[in-house]
């Protein structure tokens, strides 16, 4: 990939902050990311990381009580503060969402075919017979056999692993440059997980798009990734090609967090553990919010920490000694 | 069960329990508290009011017959002279009393039957829960006039007819709420632990639907000092000298040159209305705060 | 090594719709099958959702009813048609852990009295301050701390929660545990605690653990045999070296290959299996092999008859072809 060209996005000091009755909670905290053309990248995270958060700001989709602050550049353009209007367009034309729970984009009551050409018809003014045409063209992209017939059938109709393929297909009718998908294969069995996998891995291909893919599962980012972005407690820890991530981990939560996934290719005696509870948004402590839990923590981990570069396309946020 | 910790030398504090954290939510709505100050002071008035006045509700008073609001009658007389003030509150007693009755027969009868129909399920349910679908046929008023016709007119069946018909409601909604608790995982925990099935009911299921219920309920009030009004509006029920607000109410709209015979009893009755209402809804906010 | 579950031809159907005019329609959740559990074993029961992984576990422990069949528990009570009185006997002995650890306690009750209520229950003449100690003792076993006993489910995590949810299962000593799924909703970092958990408590009270879970890399980990369930069916049984290093059934294989590994150079180089189409409708399954509708290998016979269970290189096999 060539760092030259300017990233298709770009997110710098993003914050996410909701009121809430018990106080301020700051989802997201000083991220700083870029997606380059035509790359995966995985956003991967437990609860309360922040991982979902930053990607409902970066759609405008955040909750009544949500706020962001900093800059989203998306093709030079910049997203927060952008008008609603605006943003719609840019969602519906080169920025599409998959989510985990595919019925959530699906309207139970309209047939597959009405919602496909409706999107076309929309943002790209076909005629309904072309934008029909045009659906059919996707489902069979998908895979989903016998196109011709199923697209008029009921979203209920679709069995788990083809309505995925069916919301894919939906998101894709417009060619967006940027896909973002929410853990799209949690819900899904691995045999079915495998193939949404391959075929995201092939519509990139095919389509020339970026994916930005959140998931909690270091083995799907593995198979999908090309970078990776560790968060936690809504901290952006580490960022690096996936290569660089599973073979030095940097991060002691990084590490941490790859010992403790029982390996199917390997096996130990006792899982490695990292002792304590998930972060609390409300009482995150000053400094980094993985020190509670933190097996190298010192008294600078209280105090401001910046951004390091440890090697090209690797940064982290810790002040742990690195051996290079 | 509540386990003492004292003797044992643990320092296990116990914090706020589900109804403490409740209470302390809606006591900061301001609205909500405010009605239900007054649903209160005038519960308590319709106590305190007939026994204290010295005035007597009954009496028919030749000599003061449509007075209009004054010093000594502060809500003026009725046409037989009597003072309406302590009418309007012998008339609330009455009417709060059967709302009450009625409010917690429904409640006892509702959840109970609502409970067993939708934890039981099946045959039971679909038995159950037709005879409710039945009663609902029955037309309220028809009803009430067969029940009168039968029985002769009295205050007890008034009360009788409200409560046969409203915990029909009541019942569809505990079991609507008991059939989404009874898939719940601390149910079927229960259950492999071989808890029996009332204890599950009593002990699970009732107290995870009481937040609906007690909402369901206070809206029922309402409902009732409504239905009971219409009753006796139509002259069923409670009869003279005995008096209620519906009673108030359809005397004051034959007499409408004389405005206070319409406007305090119907006024009082607003109010009681939107109190409860408004305080039901601060329960539901309360209870459910998102 | 002794038995202390014997499942012998076991189905759990259940009926669906079937309203005055339509058609009752029956689905074939767990649809006939044999294993033995031996005790101090961890079983791990594998399989795609609807395979009937989760049926056949809440039918052992009688939240679902066993439609045939037979179930011999400690070799004496026949879970098929158990009293109710035998039934609370089982259930001192065999506890559940279910998924949704917050879900499975119920917010109204404290602590104490969510783990007390099965000691209460089944042991009803225990005076309380016994019930107490037992809890605190049975919180201090799952790594919970004394000072919680009477907080509300709401103010714990969900590692906390599924602790809570263990402590309950506990209290009464059983023999055998019930997981089901208990590890899967939980975050990365929580699930490990939980794994250790369960490993030590099994270890030290001597416990028979029926793991059922979608995560092969867990069930790895914690089982010594594994149970792979396709469709009601069982594909392939044996312990856990033969099943993940000598896999015969073409089911389990392409189950094997398609979990990802948190590995980049071994996930760009693997060969997956992907297997076609998605379940069968266990409404009606397949005439011949439940599998032959996706399977790779599968042929005329496989598609025309069910094949028998078989025994090959330790493994309990059901395939024409294995």
């Amino acid at each position: 990939m060539d760092n030259k060209k300017p990233p298709l996005l770009e997110a710098r000091d993003l914050v996410v902050e909701f009121k809430v009755q018990d106080g301020l909670v700051r989802a997201v905290n000083g991220l700083s990311f870029k997606v380059y053309d035509s790359e995966i990248i995985g956003i991967v995270g437990e609860s309360g990381s922040g991982k979902s958060q930053t990607m409902l700001a970066l759609m405008g989709l955040l909750a009544g009580n949500g706020k962001v602050k900093g800059s989203v550049k998306f093709n030079g353009q910049e997203l927060v503060g952008m008008s609603t209007g605006k943003l719609n367009k840019l969602r519906g034309d080169q920025i599409a969402m998959i989510f985990q729970d595919p019925m959530t984009s699906l309207n139970p009551y309209l047939k597959i075919s009405s919602q496909m050409t409706e999107v076309l018809m929309l943002h790209k003014n076909m005629p309904y017979k072309q934008a029909l045409d045009e659906a059919i063209r996707m489902l069979d992209k998908v895979k989903i056999p016998d196109a011709k017939n199923r697209i008029h059938l009921y979203p209920h109709e679709f069995s788990g692993g083809m309505r995925q393929r069916v919301m894919i297909a939906m998101s894709l009718l417009t060619k967006p440059k940027l896909l973002i998908a929410d853990e799209p294969t949690t819900a899904l069995d691995v045999t079915v997980q495998a193939q949404i996998l391959e075929l995201l891995k092939e519509l990139k291909q095919e389509m020339n798009m970026s994916i930005i893919f959140i998931t909690h599962d270091m083995g799907v980012v593995a198979n999908i990734c090309d970078r990776v972005n560790v968060m936690y407690g809504g901290w952006l820890m580490e960022t690096a090609t996936i290569e660089q991530v599973f073979a030095t981990p940097y991060h002691p939560y990084t590490s941490a967090l790859l010992e403790t996934i029982p390996n199917i290719e390997h096996d130990v005696d006792k899982l490695k553990t990292i002792p304590g509870e998930p972060p609390n948004l409300l009482h995150l402590p000053q400094g980094c919010p993985f020190q509670p839990r933190c097996s190298k923590v010192s008294p600078a981990c209280s105090g401001q920490i910046p951004l390091r570069k440890i090697a090209p396309r690797h940064v982290m946020k810790c002040t742990v000694e690195v051996a290079q | 069960m509540i386990f003492k910790t004292k003797n044992l030398d643990i320092d296990a504090p116990a914090t706020k329990g589900f109804w403490r954290s409740v209470f302390s939510r809606l006591s900061r709505n301001k609205l909500a508290m405010t009605s239900g100050l007054i649903i209160v002071t005038l519960t308590l008035m319709c106590i305190v009011v007939p026994i204290f006045s010295g005035v007597s509700y009954d009496k028919t008073n030749w000599g003061e017959i449509m007075q209009s609001p004054n010093m000594v009658h502060w809500f003026g007389t009725d046409s037989l002279g009597r003072d309406l003030f302590v009418r309007s509150f012998i008339g609330g007693r009455i009417t709060f009393e059967i709302a009450f009755a009625a409010a917690f027969v429904v409640l006892l009868v509702g959840i109970f039957y609502g409970a067993i129909a939708g934890y039981v399920g099946g045959k039971v349910d679909t038995v159950m829960m037709r005879i409710v679908d039945i009663l609902y046929g029955i037309p309220f008023l028809f009803f009430c006039i067969l029940l009168i016709t039968l029985f002769g007119n009295s205050m007890a069946l008034s009360f009788v007819a409200i409560a046969a018909i409203s915990w029909l409601d009541m019942s569809r909604i505990v079991r609507g709420q008991t059939l989404s608790i009874k898939h719940k995982e601390y149910v079927e925990a229960a259950m492999v632990s071989g808890v029996s099935n009332f204890k599950i009911i009593t002990r699970h299921v009732i107290p995870n639907l009481l937040g609906v219920v007690i909402v369901y309920a206070a809206l029922t009030v309402p409902n009732m000092i409504v239905l009971s009004a219409v009753l006796s509006f139509f002259g069923l029920g409670v009869t003279e000298p005995m008096t209620s607000w519906g009673l108030l109410i359809s005397d004051g709209a034959q007499n409408m040159q004389a405005w206070w015979l319409l406007l305090f009893p119907a006024g009082l009755m607003i109010i009681t209305l939107l109190s409860f209402a408004f305080f039901a809804n601060g329960l539901r906010d309360a209870l459910d705060p998102r | 090594m002794k038995k202390i579950l014997e499942v012998k031809n076991l189905k759990v159907h259940f009926e669906l719709g079937g309203g005055m005019f339509k058609a009752k329609r029956v689905v074939h959740a767990v649809d006939g099958i044999d294993f033995d559990v031996f005790e101090g074993e961890t079983l791990g029961i594998v399989g795609e959702s609807g395979c009937g992984k989760s049926s056949l576990a809440r039918a052992l422990c009688g939240l679902n009813k066993i439609t045939s069949g037979s179930a011999l528990f400690a070799g004496k009570i026949d879970l098929a048609k158990a009293s109710s009185k035998e039934w609370n006997e089982v259930h001192k002995q065999m506890q559940f852990i279910f998924q949704d650890p917050v879900a499975a306690l119920d917010p109204r009750m404290t602590v104490a009295e969510i783990i007390s209520e099965p000691l209460i229950t089944l042991y009803p003449d225990m005076k309380k301050d016994q019930v107490l100690q037992k809890v605190l003792a049975t919180m201090k076993l799952v790594g919970l701390t004394q000072n919680q006993v009477n907080r509300y489910p709401q103010e714990f995590s969900g590692g906390q929660c599924q602790r809570i949810g263990i402590a309950r299962a506990l209290i009464l000593e059983p023999k055998i545990l019930i997981c089901d799924e208990s590890v899967s909703a939980l975050d990365v970092s929580i699930k490990a605690q939980i794994i250790n958990l369960l490993q030590e408590l099994q270890q030290q009270l001597k416990l028979t653990i029926l793991f059922i879970s979608h995560d092969l890399g867990v069930v790895k980990h914690i089982c010594n045999r594994i149970l792979v369930m396709y469709l009601g069916n069982i594909m392939e049984l044996g312990n856990k070296q033969a099943i993940y290093s000598n896999t015969l059934h073409p089911y389990t294989k392409a189950l094997l290959s398609a979990v990802p590994v948190a590995n980049p150079t071994l996930e760009k180089t693997k060969q997956i299996q992907l297997l076609e189409g998605d379940l069968p409708s266990p409404v009606n399954p397949p005439k011949g092999c439940v599998f032959s509708t996706r399977c790779p290998q599968a042929d005329d016979v496989c598609r025309a008859s069910r094949p028998k269970g078989k025994i090959i290189q330790e493994h309990f096999v059901t395939c024409f072809k294995a």
